[in-house]
Order: C-alpha cells, then sequence, then structure tokens
C-alpha cells in the first residue's frame, strides 16, 4: 500500500503478515499491517493486548519468536527491505545505528549477571570501533541525559529500581545516536507518576534530537500528546490510521470509538464509570470471518460477518477498515 | 549490608540444620530401639560377634556409652560424642568406626571428583550443542539420551558395565586387591601405586559420570533453551549483538547456574551418591561401608557412617551459600 | 477438551509414553492370565525348564540352535512286534509281555531325538509283574543299564511289588549308586557326577535313541507282564518367551509379577508422596509468614537428609529391632520410601501456589469477600491440576527406582519377584558359564529405563498442556 501522505518516509510497513506457527495451526499475529513514520515524527500504535503489537515490533527487528513466519510483505527502512537483507548485514548496519528498540523494562530484560556498564559497553563495542575509556565516557553522558546517576552503572540490573531501569533502557537505545527509536509498551509496568516521567522524558529527547519513533502502547491515552499519527490494531489487523487530530478528534472505527470513550477524562473531577468494551478479542487462530470486530460491534451489519472490510482512505491522512464507514 | 545478612542468615541455617540431623540421628539410634524396648548396647553387639560373652559386652557398652541412662541425659551424651567424633566401634569390622571413615573418605574422594569435573563439562559442552540446534536431530538424540541415562538404575548398568569391560574384554582390573599389589602380594608403592589405582578406578569413573552426566545436561539444556527465548536475550539480538556472543557468553553464564547448584547438591551428597557403584565396582569407599554396616547390622558402623555422610553434606551446603553470590549476583537480596 | 487431546497427540514423546505405560499396565493387571506362576521364588514353582534356559524364540540364533525345549511325550515300541506272539496291545496305553520261562524278552521303544542334550531325562511307566519271585525287569537307553527291577531287591536293584500295578520313576536327577546299575559301575568319583552326566550321555545330539525295556522270567513258567506306554519327559534349555533363572523357575512370570508389584508400589507412593506434598505446599505457599517458615524448614530438612543411606539405616534398625516382624516389608518400604521422598513436590507445589496466590483473579476473590477455604479449593487447587498430575508422573521413577535399589541390595523385599531384586538375583549370577544370562538381567533393567522415561514424558505433557497460565508473548 503507497500512503500519499507520507513525505519523507523512513519506515515503511507493507502488507506484512506475521504468523506464529502452533501445533493446531497458525496464530494471525499481524495480518496485512501496512503504516509509515516520516523523519522526526512520532507514531503511536495502540491495540489491547494481544492484538499483535509487539509481533509487529519484533518482526521489524528480525527477532521474533522460533515459531513466527514472515508469510507476506516487507518492511522498508530508508528504502532497503530490511527483512530479506543479510541478517549479519543487518545487525551490524542497521540495528542501533539506525533503529533502536526500547522494551518493556521488566525484571529480565537485562543480563542479570553482567553490571550495567558492561552491557552498555558490549553494545557500543559491537557496532563501533571505540577505545574502552571514550565509550565508557559516553555511556556515563547517556545515563545522565536520562536521569540515572553514573554510579549506577556499576551496579547489577536487580539492583536498579523499574523507573531507573526504564530510564537505562532509554540511554541504551540512544547509545550510538539513532534515526528511529521503536519503543514498545515502554512505559507499562509503571506506576503513574513514574510514567508521567519517563513518558515526558521520551518527548524532550525526541524533540531535541529529531528522531523519528514508533510509540507502542495498549494505553491509547498515553498517545494523545506524544504522536503525530496514531495507528489503531485489533486482532492482527490494523483497524484505523491517521494524523493524530484526525484519529482522536473524529475516530471513524467503532473500536477506536470504543476504545476512547474507556479513557477516563481527568478534566471531570468525578470519575466517570469506565466504559469497558464487552467480550473478548478473537482467537487469532480461528479469527471470525469478515470483520474480526464484528462479534463485538455495536453496531454490527449482516456483511460485516462475511467479507472483510477493506483498509481505505476516508479523506486527507485518515484510512479506516469498516463497512459502516465505507459505506457512507 | 544485604550480603552480610544473607551470609548470616544462611549459616544460622545451615547450623539449625546440623542440630536436627543430630537430633534426627539421636532419634534413630537411641529412641527408636527404646520404644521397642531394646537396650541399644544390644543392638551394638552383633549376633554373630564370637569374643567376650555377650552380657558382659553389653555391660561394658552401657558403661562405656552411658546407654542405660535416662533419654534425657543420654541424649546430651550422645550429641557430645557425635560432635567430637567419637562414633563408637564397630564390632564387625572390630575397629574404632572413625578410623574406617578416615581410610575410605580419600578413596570415596578420588571417584567422585574427577567423575563430578569430567560430567559437568561433558553436560555443558553437549547441552550448547543442543541449544544450538533445538529441534532438531541432534538436540533430540542428545536429549533423549540423557534422559535416558538419568533413568538408568546404576546397579544394573554397572553390572553389566563391569561384567563386559572387566570380566569379558578384560581391558579394567576388576578387583581392587590385585589391582595395587604386585603378583607376589606385596603393596605397589609410589608412580605403580597410583598408576594401577587410576587404572582400577577408570571404569566406575567413566561410569559415574555416564550416569550423572543426564541430569546435568537436561537441566544446562532446557535452562539454556527457554533463556534462548526469554527478554534479555531478545533485547540482546534487537541490540545486534551477535549470536556467537549470546550463545557463549550471556546464555552459557545465565544457564550454568543452576548446573553449578546441582553439581554443588551433588558434591554435598557426594558419599550419599556411589553407594551402588562401590559395591558394585568393589570399591573400598564410604558408600561400601555403609552397605557392609548394613549386611553385618553394625549399628555403630550405621551411625557413623550416616552421620559423616550428613555432617559432610551439612558443610558443603554451607560452602555453597558461601560463595553462591559469585555466581549469580540476584541472591544477596532473596 | 478436544484441542487439548489434538496436542496431546501430536507429541511424539506422548505417544512413547501411553505406549509404554499401557503396555506395562496391561501387563500388570492381566498377569494371571499371562502366567500360571504367580511367585517363581516359591520352590514349588521352580524348575519348570533347566536353569538358565534360553528364551524359545532365542533359538533362532545360531548359538543356541540346538537347544531343546521342554519334551514330554509317550514312546511307542517299534513296529517289529506288531507279529511276535510275546508283545501284544492290550489296549491304547498298555502292552502286554508274555516271556517263557527262562527267556528274556526285550521291549524297544525309539525315541526320536532333535536337539542337544537336556537338562535331565525322565522315563516313567507302569509295571504289573507276575505273581512270582523269579522276574526282573530291566531299562536301558541306548546301552546304558539305567533301572533294574526286581521283587527281590540287591542294591542297585529297585523294588517292585509282584502281582501289583508298580508306578516306576527313572529321573537322572535322582540316581545314585544305589538305585541305578550303571551309576554303581562307575568310578567311586565319578558317581556323585552322574546325575549331571546322563543326560548328556544318553541323549548326546540330534538321532534316534532306543529306550528298552527288558523283562527276564526265571521262573519255571511262562509268566505275563503289563506295562503301560513308558512316558518320556526333560527339562529343556529353551524356555518360555524369557527362559529360566538359576532355579530354572520362569522369567517371564517374574517380570510380569515384577511389573504387577513396581507399578503398584509406584503408584500408591507417588499418590501418598503427592498427598503430603500437597498439604505441606499448600499450607506453605497459601497461608504463609510463620507457617510458611516453619514448614519450609522442615521440607528443607527432610530434603537435606541423604536419602538412600537413610534408607539403608532406617530398614537396618527396623530389622534389627523387629518391627518388621509385626509389619509388612513391602508396606514399611512403601511408608518409608513415601515419607522420604515429598520434599520435591512439596516445594514445587509451594512455589506453584504462591504464584497463583498473588493473581488477579485471586485477589479478585479475596476482594469479593470469599472465604479462605473457598478460593483455596475453587481457584487455586484446580489451577494445581496440572503440576499434580505432573508430579504424580515424575515421582513414579524415583519410586520405582528407589524400591529396586533396596531390593538390589538384598535390604528390601526378597519372597516375591520385583524388577529389583530380580536385578539382584541376576547379577549374582552372571557369569560366564551362562553367557550373561542377558534374557534375566535385561528385562527388569530395560523395564525400569523405559517406565522412567515414560512416566516422565508423560509428565512432561501433562505439565505442558494443562498449566493454565502458560503466557505466552506479552
Ligand atoms: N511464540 C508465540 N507462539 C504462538 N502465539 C504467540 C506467540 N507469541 C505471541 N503469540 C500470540 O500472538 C498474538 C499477538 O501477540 P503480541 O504481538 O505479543 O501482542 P501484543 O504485543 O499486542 O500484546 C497473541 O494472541 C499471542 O497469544
Ligand atoms: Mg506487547
Amino acid at each position: 500500500m503507497i500512503f500519499e501522505e507520507s513525505t519523507d518516509n523512513l519506515l515503511q510497513v507493507n502488507s506484512l503478515k506475521t504468523y506464529y506457527k502452533t501445533k493446531t495451526g497458525f496464530v494471525k499475529a499481524v495480518d496485512d499491517v501496512s503504516l509509515f513514520v516520516d523523519r522526526a515524527k512520532v507514531l503511536g500504535v495502540a491495540g489491547e493486548s494481544g492484538c499483535g503489537k509487539s509481533t509487529l515490533v519484533t518482526t521489524i527487528f528480525r527477532v521474533t519468536p522460533r515459531n513466527a513466519q514472515v508469510m507476506s510483505g516487507e518492511v522498508k527502512y530508508k528504502g532497503q527491505d530490511i527483512l530479506n537483507m543479510d541478517l549479519k548485514v543487518f545487525r551490524r548496519d542497521i540495528v542501533w545505528k539506525e533503529i533502536a528498540y526500547i522494551p518493556q523494562a521488566s525484571m529480565d530484560v537485562l543480563d542479570p549477571v553482567y553490571k550495567i556498564k558492561d552491557q552498555m559497553l558490549e553494545t557500543i563495542l559491537e557496532h563501533e570501533d571505540l577505545s574502552k575509556a571514550d565509550a565508557l565516557e559516553r555511556i556515563y553522558k547517556a545515563l545522565e541525559n536520562v536521569g540515572v546517576p553514573a554510579e549506577k552503572a556499576d551496579m547489577f540490573p536487580h539492583e536498579l529500581s523499574g523507573g531507573q531501569r526504564q530510564r537505562v533502557v532509554i540511554a541504551m537505545a540512544l547509545l550510538l545516536s539513532p534515526s528511529m527509536i521503536v519503543s514498545d509498551e515502554a512505559t507499562t509496568a509503571l506506576d503513574v507518576i513514574t510514567q508521567a516521567k519517563i513518558l515526558e522524558l521520551m518527548k524532550s529527547l525526541q524533540e531535541n534530537r529529531k528522531f523519528s519513533m514508533m510509540f507502542v502502547t495498549h494505553d491509547l491515552s498515553l498517545l494523545a500528546n506524544i504522536s503525530d499519527s496514531i495507528a489503531i490494531m485489533y486482532a492482527g489487523k490494523l483497524v484505523e490510521f491517521g494524523d493524530v487530530e484526525k484519529v482522536f478528534g473524529n475516530p471513524l472505527h467503532p473500536y477506536t470509538q470504543l476504545l476512547l470513550k474507556a479513557i477516563p477524562d481527568l478534566r471531570y473531577r468525578k470519575q466517570r464509570r469506565l466504559v469497558a468494551i464487552p467480550g473478548f478479542p478473537p482467537d487469532l487462530e480461528n479469527p471470525p470471518k469478515g470483520c474480526r470486530f464484528a462479534p463485538r460491534c455495536p453496531l454490527a451489519m449482516p456483511i460485516c460477518r462475511e467479507v472483510e472490510p477493506e483498509f481505505s482512505r476516508v479523506e486527507g491522512f485518515h484510512y479506516v477498515a469498516c463497512h459502516a464507514v465505507n459505506k457512507k | 549490608m544485604g550480603l552480610i545478612r544473607y551470609l548470616m542468615r544462611r549459616i544460622v541455617e545451615r547450623l539449625a540444620l546440623l542440630f536436627a540431623i543430630l537430633v534426627f540421628n539421636f532419634f534413630i539410634f537411641q529412641v527408636l530401639p527404646t520404644i521397642y524396648g531394646i537396650n541399644p548396647a544390644q543392638l551394638y553387639v552383633p549376633l554373630t560377634y564370637k569374643g567376650l560373652p555377650r552380657s558382659e559386652l553389653v555391660q561394658a557398652l552401657d558403661r562405656q556409652f552411658g546407654l542405660n541412662l535416662p533419654l534425657d541425659e543420654r541424649f546430651f551424651i550422645y550429641i557430645k560424642s557425635l560432635l567430637t567424633l567419637h562414633l563408637g566401634i564397630s564390632m564387625s569390622y572390630e575397629q574404632p568406626v572413625i578410623t574406617l571413615i578416615a581410610q575410605r573418605l580419600p578413596v570415596t574422594a578420588l571417584l567422585v571428583i574427577p567423575s563430578l569435573i569430567l560430567s559437568s563439562i561433558l553436560a555443558i559442552v553437549f547441552g550448547l550443542y543442543s541449544i544450538s540446534r533445538q529441534g532438531k536431530i541432534g538436540d533430540s538424540v542428545i536429549s533423549f539420551t540423557a534422559i535416558m541415562t538419568y533413568f538408568i538404575p546404576a546397579f544394573w548398568l554397572g553390572e553389566i558395565v563391569l561384567y563386559f569391560f572387566g570380566f569379558y574384554l578384560r581391558i579394567f582390573p576388576t578387583n581392587l586387591g590385585e589391582a595395587i599389589t604386585t603378583y607376589n602380594g606385596h603393596l605397589l608403592t609410589g608412580f605403580a601405586y597410583w598408576a594401577n589405582l587410576m587404572k582400577f578406578l577408570t571404569l566406575p569413573i567413566l561410569f559415574i559420570t555416564i550416569i550423572s552426566y543426564g541430569v546435568r545436561n537436561i537441566l544446562f539444556r532446557n535452562n539454556g533453551i527457554e533463556l534462548m527465548g526469554s527478554n534479555f536475550v531478545n533485547y540482546l539480538r534487537a541490540r545486534g549483538i551477535s549470536e556467537r556472543k549470546i550463545l557463549y557468553k550471556h546464555v552459557t553464564r545465565n544457564a550454568v547456574i543452576p548446573v553449578v547448584t546441582r553439581v554443588g547438591i551433588d558434591l554435598a551428597f557426594l558419599f550419599a551418591g556411589v553407594v551402588f557403584i562401590e559395591d558394585i565396582f568393589n570399591i573400598p569407599g564410604l558408600g561400601r561401608l555403609l552397605v557392609r554396616g548394613a549386611e553385618n547390622l553394625d549399628v555403630p558402623l550405621l551411625g557413623g557412617d550416616f552421620y559423616v555422610i550428613s555432617l559432610f553434606a551439612v558443610i558443603i551446603l554451607l560452602a555453597l551459600d558461601l560463595i553462591y553470590p559469585l555466581i549469580d549476583p540476584r541472591v544477596k537480596y532473596e | 477438551m478436544n484441542k487439548l487431546l489434538r496436542d496431546l497427540m501430536s507429541r511424539k514423546t506422548f505417544i512413547f509414553s501411553v505406549v509404554v505405560i499401557g503396555f506395562f499396565a496391561v501387563l500388570a493387571v492381566a498377569a494371571p492370565f499371562l502366567t500360571p506362576y504367580n511367585n517363581p521364588y516359591r520352590v514349588g514353582q521352580q524348575f519348570v525348564a533347566a536353569p538358565y534356559a534360553v528364551p524359545a524364540w532365542a533359538t533362532v540364533f545360531p548359538q543356541y540352535k540346538n537347544l531343546p525345549p521342554d519334551v514330554r511325550i509317550t514312546l511307542t515300541p517299534s513296529l517289529a512286534y506288531e507279529s511276535s506272539g510275546e508283545v501284544s496291545q492290550l489296549n491304547s496305553s498298555t502292552l502286554k509281555v508274555t516271556v517263557p520261562p527262562g527267556d528274556t524278552v526285550n521291549v524297544t521303544f525309539p525315541l526320536r531325538w532333535n536337539w542337544s542334550s537336556p537338562y535331565d531325562v525322565r522315563l516313567s511307566f507302569t509295571l504289573v509283574t507276575p505273581n512270582t519271585q523269579y522276574f526282573q525287569v530291566n531299562l536301558f537307553v541306548r546301552d546304558f543299564y539305567l533301572m533294574s527291577l526286581s521283587p527281590l531287591p540287591i542294591p542297585p536293584e529297585v523294588t517292585v511289588v509282584p502281582g501289583k500295578p508298580n508306578p516306576v520313576i527313572f529321573s537322572t536327577e535322582l540316581v545314585n549308586p544305589g538305585n541305578s546299575p550303571y551309576v554303581a559301575s562307575l568310578p567311586v568319583q565319578d558317581q556323585s557326577l552322574a546325575s549331571l552326566e546322563l543326560p548328556k550321555m544318553l541323549l548326546p545330539k540330534p538321532g534316534t535313541y532306543n529306550v528298552t525295556l527288558s523283562f527276564v522270567n526265571t521262573g519255571k513258567t511262562t509268566e505275563m507282564f503289563l506295562v503301560t506306554l513308558p512316558g518320556y519327559s526333560s527339562l529343556g534349555y529353551a524356555y518360555g518367551r524369557l527362559g529360566t533363572d538359576d532355579n530354572g523357575a520362569s522369567v517371564f512370570s517374574e517380570f510380569v509379577y515384577g511389573a504387577r508389584f513396581d507399578l503398584y508400589l509406584s503408584l500408591v507412593a507417588s499418590a501418598i508422596i503427592i498427598g503430603i506434598g500437597l498439604i505441606i505446599g499448600l499450607l506453605a505457599g497459601y497461608v504463609g509468614g510463620f507457617t510458611d517458615l516453619t514448614l519450609n524448614a522442615f521440607t528443607d530438612f527432610f530434603l537435606l537428609i541423604p536419602g538412600l543411606p537413610l534408607l539403608i539405616v532406617l530398614i537396618s534398625i527396623f530389622d534389627i529391632t523387629g518391627t518388621i516382624v509385626n509389619v509388612n516389608k513391602a508396606v514399611l518400604i512403601l511408608l518409608i520410601i513415601s515419607l522420604l521422598s515429598w520434599p520435591g513436590t512439596a516445594k514445587i507445589i509451594r512455589g506453584q501456589t504462591l504464584t497463583l496466590r498473588n493473581r488477579t483473579f485471586v485477589e479478585a476473590a479475596r476482594a469479593l469477600g470469599e472465604s479462605r477455604m473457598r478460593i483455596l479449593f475453587k481457584h487455586i487447587v484446580p489451577n494445581l491440576m496440572g503440576i499434580l498430575f505432573a508430579q504424580l508422573a515424575y515421582d513414579v521413577p524415583g519410586v520405582i527406582l528407589a524400591e529396586s535399589g533396596l531390593d538390589f541390595l538384598g535390604l528390601g523385599i526378597t519372597e516375591f519377584p520385583t524388577w529389583g531384586n530380580m536385578l539382584g538375583y541376576a547379577t549374582n549370577n552372571v557369569s560366564f558359564v551362562n553367557g550373561f544370562a542377558w534374557w534375566w538381567v535385561l528385562p527388569p533393567g530395560l523395564g525400569i529405563v523405559f517406565i522412567s522415561v515414560a512416566f516422565y514424558y508423560f509428565g512432561t505433557a501433562m505439565l505442558d498442556v494443562l498449566s493454565p497460565y502458560k503466557l505466552r508473548g506479552e
């Protein structure tokens, strides 16, 4: 799919399908997803847990679990097809130098038996020919830039708090000054206050250094302030994609609308009752025929259960896959 | 400091364990017979013993070990004698138990330590091969063999191996006495003694290696494979770190931790684990001493041997606790 | 459910385990139908064939090719007598022999022998002699003068009562200088070996050999003898499905009844282990706090005392103190093994309970004010099922190995077959002479290995399939 709105395209995903092979069939975790990220812009990707966001990210970095298979589609970075590139070349030239990754800094995201410093050092030296002293210098600076005291570099991962660990992982991503950063649930495990601080940090880093970012989260509310464009995923499918104002201001897909309603609005002092979306996401091994959201959709029509809706442009930079919208 | 507290706690725990073992010994060897109305001294004189009249012996033992005192007084005497390693006299060997044990301990150590090292190395080497070839035929074959060796009864395979290599092919000597004496019956000395002893021990050592290799291999492999799919390995890959480095530096270092624990435990139960092998290969070690004790119903020997085996286990476990933080930095805080 | 089954069936290791466990289960259950010998260690059930007889099917191998099976046939006289008046057929199983005074009549029974020598040779017939004192009946095989029957015995002759039916048995096992002229004729030092050597001399190799009864009439009148057709029987060196042990008892029967006992014991012991482990693990994990601390220390203690030495010590002490007299040894071993094996299981259940306790759905139930008991049995125990099943399977090999070890050392069960004591007895008797007795040594060992591996794989499959909270991905 060619997006006309992409002006200075850095990363482009075209009709990507990544399935997991299981004993009983295929889990269609990413099914025909197309999107792009422009230079120095932020794309927010949202959707319920299990809808395939991480699969999308790991496909881009080519670190999917062993049973994953890219069935079709392509991922292009600066016009190069990175999925079919030689893996060694990809890891040497593209990864970390060009695109870096910020995972959720869970307890086991770093090797538990090596010090922070050594793990960062290893990352630099894998890609650049640098003296150890210079590299260390850069590590301390990187840590300070994200608000972690340099002496923490001598600690083991488990000796840091969750917030500190998340900052370390952010520093790690910036070590080689990449042009693009992909963050997957970078703030999810943190308490609300730390979450806000980390988000603030990432936003300011992005503004100062002008890297592109793909910010993946299950929490749509985080995206409003940080993104330029938004992609909404449901059950392996991209259901809505567009400019941040358009998606937030005029959500077209019923799923997006429900997601937005589910966000507690802080402007009202009395917390509104949380609107949860009734029902459960489908089993991705045997997804329903037609639109995957149809079984939970308040607006579902007979055609929704039969024919898969096409992903098409509504107006301007705003795409949606919904029969109800397309018919209008 | 977390570390100091951790170590203190561990030491206290192990001492408590030692105490529990002392009490347990007292229960088995003193209380249990009393419950059944048997004077422990009776047990100390084997039925087959032909020497002084039985009743005289029993009285002498009563006096010497205070066996006719009430249980509570006996408890302190018993604990004291165990702690000071006064383990009594074996009636079937007619020697102090501690002397018997001191003679046999080095033999068992010579048997177990080389195989401990050898099998750990094998387990890791084959484990690495398995991990790097997960799910392929090589991995399946290695894993299946490892599981098999884990479940093969040592006493069974031991007899077969001994018969085949020792008696049938005659590659290895099968009798320790013959192995370390010259043909006219003198004990060999110096290099010849050690060379022949090692030659005699080769077969059992190889055998123990194979028998104990399985668990460690499975532990290492399963752990490694789990780690290969873990978050931090994924993150390492995403950072472009080479597969070799991930496997040999990160995964190995992490997967070896449970193997070290296991080897430590095996080391702790060093003397317990080779009972069958010593029995089969006719090696005069601690395990065989125990079996002889059981066959002759030699209570002082049984008690002493069991106590020393447990004591050794506690000491090794404590040592393991102390070095463990070096291997796994996480433990200090647990 | 269907998906679960499909998942299980797609695992080769699971199929393997089901097949193996099924096979042994059938053996165990059907044991009484598979073999008539329910305890081959009893004297009455031994010597169903020669000691160290190879399995019957092993005769396809060249080195066992000519080994004889157990043979039991009724001999018939050679056709030459049809016409003579002296020997006639009284009925289908009895011959009438008429001997003129002072004469001798020989009746020859050809024995067709297709194998190498058997373990023993046994001939039996019933003889009705004339009611006089003047006769003698002699038994020959080939030219060996094996037996002499007479009314007035002077050793090595054997008595028969004149005029009455006399059951006569000749057996190479029972020969001695007092009952066999041939043995009596040997040099003294060879006489004791005669019972071993005779079968080889009587039937050295395949061929046809004559068994001859010679009726001697030393009286003055014609006399008549009645004799049943002699029955020939011998124990062979090839027997049944798995041959025989050193006592000529059927190894197959031992194996089958061993499987029956081992499976039974290990399943009961595993159930006890799971029971104790579940109670202690659940209590420690769910109640927590001081209870956890105490129970954990208790578990550690049991985990850390050396098991096998303790087992040996305990069994010996029970032996000495006489507890064993009052309690069945199998029960005692069952209890001791169970009581020493639960700690591992308890630890695993504790760990699992701990993680379950903090799961959202349990916390939700707690917040809703459900009672502790209800939470425990409605939310926690059902979710432990996978682990419990797996643990049950994992414990079986441990129990089998421990019990076999004790039996092997001679400290356990000795009165009836178990795989462990089969191995013990077998390996004690292994030597060149019996060619390693592989048919006796291998089955119990392989049985232990296969059933252990099978239970292990079964447990692993159960764990994989039944654990409801194995999360994948994010
Ligand atoms: N290794 C795997 N094998 C099979 N299915 C998987 C695997 N990893 C993830 N999945 C499934 O793929 C779907 C998408 O997972 P994921 O990409 O992690 O979702 P998200 O990151 O949006 O929460 C989920 O239904 C998950 O259960
Ligand atoms: Mg995710």
